[in-house]
């Protein structure tokens, strides 16, 4: 009997490779944005979802996303081989075989969009099955090695969690909900660009043509610079629609103040050019991790305002 | 594949044993989970839902208005027919 094995196995895996595979971090930003999504979904709606239901609707969130992340290391694998931050991922350093990673996936897919569907309703697991599709297939497959616009297009990927944590409680998908896309969806361009204009010369080597390997640093730094113009007041537009109070408003207005800042810094340097001095680098450095404050802040802003009842409307 | 196609892989050392009990652990209890999530929302959706006076455990023709009418709390009894 012959067997073909595509990645080699150098050592047995843990239950810590398959955790590693569903991508913990990315995981815990879309549970997070799902959650106050549902939260706000019953501040503002007055409508109630049982808490176990709510529960186990998060859950299901978390393992699509889970999912979507191992069917994304199944097809990138040969990628994160080469890419030096990605080289430790179970697949590329031999933990877990393609295959398996690829069943984990699929499996995982099934069971999140049942599970969803079960707790809440038919809409939530639609757009829970359409999110993990969008990423696994959409993003992963036909996007990220196409088109430097892979991040703007699959930033939509992302994005769904808090209209999906919505439409778990409501059945619907209000414009509220989709402000919340929108947030997320023009956050993640500046976001990813300015992480891209770091590693740039690895997405080169491996042939993904980012922004900066397609258009060069300056017009990647222009772009972030746009994008943050974009997200920063529709990130207050919560406000004008009733969804976010005076919490909410003064923590958006003064966040997204700040991450201008970060924005124009990045814009006046020299990130990602040949022989950028590291202060340089570090202003991008800078701006990769307030984006993700940025974001994670926004959102506490909501659950605080409608969970714990500090709401008081602007106006 | 037949038996004589097997061809046992290298021994394996305790750590590698070890590491294969924890996995198999794991899918117990992630099966274990998945069982009782279903289980739960199971419960809760027939907890809430409206099956009539007898609970939903007897057939009866769909109305056209509802499809969840409960019976008549006093219903008249039947008149022997003759």
């Amino acid at each position: 009997m012959t067997e073909t094995v595509s990645t080699p196995e150098t050592r047995y895996a843990t239950a810590g490779d398959y955790v590693q595979l569903m991508k913990p971090r990315i995981m815990m930003l879309v549970v997070f944005t799902a959650v106050a999504g549902l939260v706000a979904a019953v501040g503002v709606t007055g409508q109630a979802i049982n808490p176990i239901m709510a529960i186990i609707a998060v859950l299901a969130v978390a393992l699509g996303s889970g999912a979507a992340g191992a069917i994304n290391m199944w097809y990138d694998a040969d990628i994160d081989a080469i890419m030096t931050r990605t080289t430790t991922r179970p697949i590329p350093s031999g933990a877990i075989p393609r295959e398996e990673a690829l069943a984990m996936g699929l499996i995982m897919s099934g069971v999140s969009v049942l599970l969803m569907w079960m707790a809440s309703n038919v809409i939530a697991a639609g757009l829970l099955a359409l999110s993990i599709a969008y990423y696994g297939w959409f993003y992963t497959m036909l996007l990220k090695r196409r088109t430097p616009q892979n991040i703007v297009i699959g930033g939509a990927a992302g994005a769904f969690p808090p209209v999906i944590g919505w439409a778990a409680v409501t059945g619907a998908t209000p414009l509220d909900a989709w402000i919340l896309f929108a947030i997320i969806f023009f956050w993640t361009p500046p976001h990813f660009w300015a992480l891209s204009l770091l590693a740039h010369k690895e997405y080169e080597r491996a042939g993904v043509p980012m922004l900066p390997v397609t258009h060069g640093a300056k017009a990647t730094r222009l772009q972030i610079l746009i994008y943050t113009l974009v997200v920063v007041p529709i990130g207050v537009a919560p406000v004008l629609t009733g969804l976010g109070g005076w919490v909410y408003g003064v923590t958006a207005a003064l966040l997204g103040a700040v991450f201008l800042a970060f924005a124009v810094r990045v814009f006046m340097s020299t990130a990602g050019d040949e022989g950028a001095p590291k202060a340089d680098l570090m202003k991008a450095k800078g701006m990769f991790a307030y984006s993700i404050l940025y974001l994670f802040v926004l959102f506490a802003a909501l659950i605080v305002e409608h969970g714990f009842g500090l709401y008081w409307p602007v106006g | 594949m037949s038996e004589h196609d097997f061809v046992p892989g290298p021994p394996r050392t305790v750590e590698e044993l070890k590491a294969q009990k924890k996995r198999n652990i794991w899918i117990a209890i992630a099966l274990i989970t998945f069982v009782v999530l279903v289980g739960t929302t199971t419960a809760l959706r027939l907890g809430a839902s409206d099956m009539g006076k007898d609970g939903g455990m007897y057939w009866r023709m769909p109305d056209s208005s509802t499809s969840s009418k409960p019976l008549p709390a006093d219903a008249p009894p039947m008149e022997p027919s003759r």
